[in-house]
């Protein structure tokens, strides 16, 4: 992550610092303002951005019936689960949505896993949680990002859009 | 950031674990072709808690060759 400091910058220095440090291809940025036209100028234009990219993976759907990539031994399932959401931060394409099932939910609920699920909503991702899931591990207070659905909308999901199965 | 590499993502597994017990912020990544061709997992840490990492990783005997500053 690029931390910019744009403290005391008058305006419209701050967006346009923000936009030249994206062109650089930084893809996460911490930003320091000290006053609220440069948070709105930067907001909205973060907000144009951020559409431009869920834009292009509209449509796209990511589905994780589990919280291990890949079968055959856990440990390392989880590990190139982690690497998987943190490399998905950084692609400059993002999918529309993320569909979280079975042991899939333990992802956003685990303190040491839910974080790239929150960052991804916060960039305009859809990530949805089964329910009846995480009622069956008893997670439903522990859920720390994505919002909880159902079959009912989950499954328009996997009949309608463009679905990856992990 | 410290971008922290070892031979086989095994040593990568071992580290997880100690630094989720002892609460340490930390990512697992691959590591970036340039560094490593191979397909590979990196660890990446804060500066601030560099030191005690290493610390740690000296006490559990993990061997900490490939240290690397990174800007994300």
């Amino acid at each position: 992550m690029l931390l910019i400091d744009l403290r005391g910058l008058p305006c419209p220095q701050p967006v346009l610092r923000v936009k030249k440090a994206l062109e650089e291809g930084n893809n996460s940025l911490e930003v320091i303002i000290d006053n609220e036209t440069a948070l709105n100028n930067i907001l909205r234009f973060a907000s144009m951005k951020l559409k431009t990219i869920v834009n292009e993976g509209q449509g796209k759907t990511l589905f994780l019936s589990s919280r291990y990539l890949g079968k055959g031994d856990d440990e390392l399932g989880e590990l190139l689960m982690k690497s998987f959401l943190n490399t998905l931060l950084q692609t400059p394409i993002l999918p529309e949505t993320l569909v979280l099932m079975n042991t899939g939910v333990y992802l956003a609920c685990d303190e040491n896993c839910y974080q790239p699920l929150k960052n991804l909503e916060e960039l305009g991702v859809n990530v949805l949680v089964c329910g009846t899931c995480l009622k069956y591990f008893d997670l439903e207070s522990e859920l720390k990002a994505g919002k909880v659905s159902n079959m009912f909308e989950i499954l328009e999901y996997l009949l309608l859009r463009n679905v990856t199965t992990l | 950031m410290i971008l922290i590499r070892w031979p086989t993502p095994n040593w990568v597994l071992k580290v997880n674990h100690i630094l989720e017990k002892e609460k340490i912020p930390h990512q697992i990544i691959p590591t970036p072709r340039e560094l490593d061709p191979s397909c590979n997992l990196s660890i990446l840490i804060a500066e601030t808690v560099l030191e005690q990492t290493v610390q740690l990783l000296e006490t559990n005997e993990v061997p900490v060759d490939g240290l690397l500053k990174v800007n994300n």
